[in-house]
């Protein structure tokens, strides 16, 4: 039984969390709100976990959980429009990080835990529970857009 | 562009993205209420009868020794019982008398004899271990869920073992949470029927967070995240405070958790929303 506590679980994932959080949701704002529900899930919840893998990928699958939920209310879907949207941050980025974020919320998510977190399609799988072929069948699809749009990008720019 | 040099590229990006330190205080300050003094229902009746009756003498100038009369006073002032009380069950582990006591931590109401599983949380460290559950359905009050429950998976590796899901109505919740928020918030609730809960298997929702939307006849947007679970410290019940686009307020009351963020609407009007719960 893997035995932590909740300050180290904190310190070491609300990034991880975060970063899954912002990439699904695009915004900031709901990033934050979705990291503080998922650290509440953690703390109310009765889990036992066998390893530290295990706590983050349940980590990660909470995330997905409630930013769907978010999706799917009526709150959201009122107020998305008037939300921040970080494709358009005033940062300075990367192409990759607007092709990214410029990609449908399922390719997002597929790239982030494949490419960020380093998962395996079966892994990935087992987070957004769906199966191996979809998720391969995602990944394939995110990739083809994505290299059309950044060729796109590069034939804009000349 | 190659699959690695993706990679590093995209890694490089959010490498450089982090949750603010504000978030990170936010994370870090939640936690459930202090554990209060041990006390068990029974004893909590006790107390609380115990408590009007010196009430009730001290008002009407009874004396305990001389009663003759038959007839006390006029005046009565009751104390009544609450509600809903946090109560902490001190429970020895079976087979073993070298470790102290447990405490778990649950609201149930005071003149339901329950035995709560819980996560348990120690105060100091918030080392959070978990206890075997030893109650039923039965003992929590909970009315059964429609169980669907998916099959075991493996993550990373080791057997993840993924808990039942069921479904409650929006009435179901509300009888749970023995509060009908619907009549609490001044709106029209625009949220979702159905609620799914991940079920434990001591047969109660691991977390029973539902996120309940609102809108008012001016047009204020409330999303209102409930628990009975006690997610914050008392000390920032009763609170409104800026955040994002409107305002976020916190309450606890008759034992539920409320955290309400409020779009197009004053902190005046949001207080006062909090105020009658």
């Amino acid at each position: 039984m893997y035995r932590y506590t909740y300050d180290e679980i904190a310190d070491k994932y609300i990034d991880t969390i975060y970063r899954l959080a912002l990439s699904r949701t695009k915004s900031h704002s709901y990033a934050e709100d979705i990291t503080q529900d998922v650290f509440v899930k953690l703390m109310s919840a009765n889990k036992k976990f066998e390893t530290e893998e295990h706590l983050k990928a349940w980590l990660l699958r909470v995330t997905i959980n409630l930013t769907k939920d978010l999706f799917a209310s009526s709150w959201y879907k009122k107020s998305a429009e008037l939300d921040e949207d970080v494709s358009y941050t005033p940062e300075e980025k990367s192409d990759v990080y607007y092709a990214v974020m410029n990609l449908p919320q399922k390719y997002r998510t597929v790239i982030h835990l494949h490419y960020y977190e380093g998962y395996s399609v079966d892994e990935i799988a087992k987070i957004v529970n769906a199966t191996s072929g979809t998720v391969k069948s995602q990944l394939h699809r995110a990739r083809q857009m994505l290299k059309d749009f950044m060729e796109e990008d590069e034939t804009v720019g000349r | 562009m190659e699959d690695k040099e993706f990679r590093e590229q995209y890694k490089k990006e959010f490498d450089a993205i982090c949750a603010s330190d504000g978030l990170k205080s936010a994370v870090k300050n939640l936690k459930p209420q202090k554990p209060r003094k041990v006390v068990t229902p029974f004893k909590a009746t006790i107390g609380t009868v115990a408590a009007a009756i010196m009430i009730f003498a001290a008002v009407s100038d009874y004396s305990f020794e001389k009663d003759t009369s038959g007839v006390i006073s006029e005046k009565v002032v009751s104390t009544p019982l609450p509600e809903t009380e946090f109560v902490i069950v001190e429970k020895k582990p079976e087979g073993k008398t070298t470790e102290s006591p447990q405490t778990t931590q649950k609201p149930v109401k005071a003149n339901e004899a329950v035995i709560p599983p819980s996560v348990n949380v120690a105060e100091d460290s918030k080392t959070v271990q978990t206890q075997s559950p030893e109650i039923n359905e039965a003992d929590t009050g909970i009315m059964p869920l429609n169980e669907d429950g998916p099959a075991p998976r493996m993550i990373g590796g080791d057997e993840y073992v993924a808990p039942t899901v069921g479904k409650w109505t929006l009435e179901q919740y509300y009888e749970y949470l023995g509060v009908n928020i619907s009549q609490k918030i001044p709106g029209q609730y625009t949220g979702s029927d159905t609620f799914e809960f991940e079920i434990g298997t001591d047969g109660i929702p691991l977390d029973d967070t539902a996120v309940l939307n609102f809108i008012t006849a001016n047009g204020t947007t409330l999303r209102v995240t409930v628990s009975k679970h006690v997610l914050f410290d008392s000390a920032v019940s009763g609170t409104v405070s800026e955040a994002g686009n409107g305002y976020n307020a916190y309450k606890i009351s008759g034992g539920v958790y409320y955290n309400i963020y409020a779009v197009n609407t004053t902190k005046d009007a949001l207080t006062q929303i909090i105020s009658s719960l």
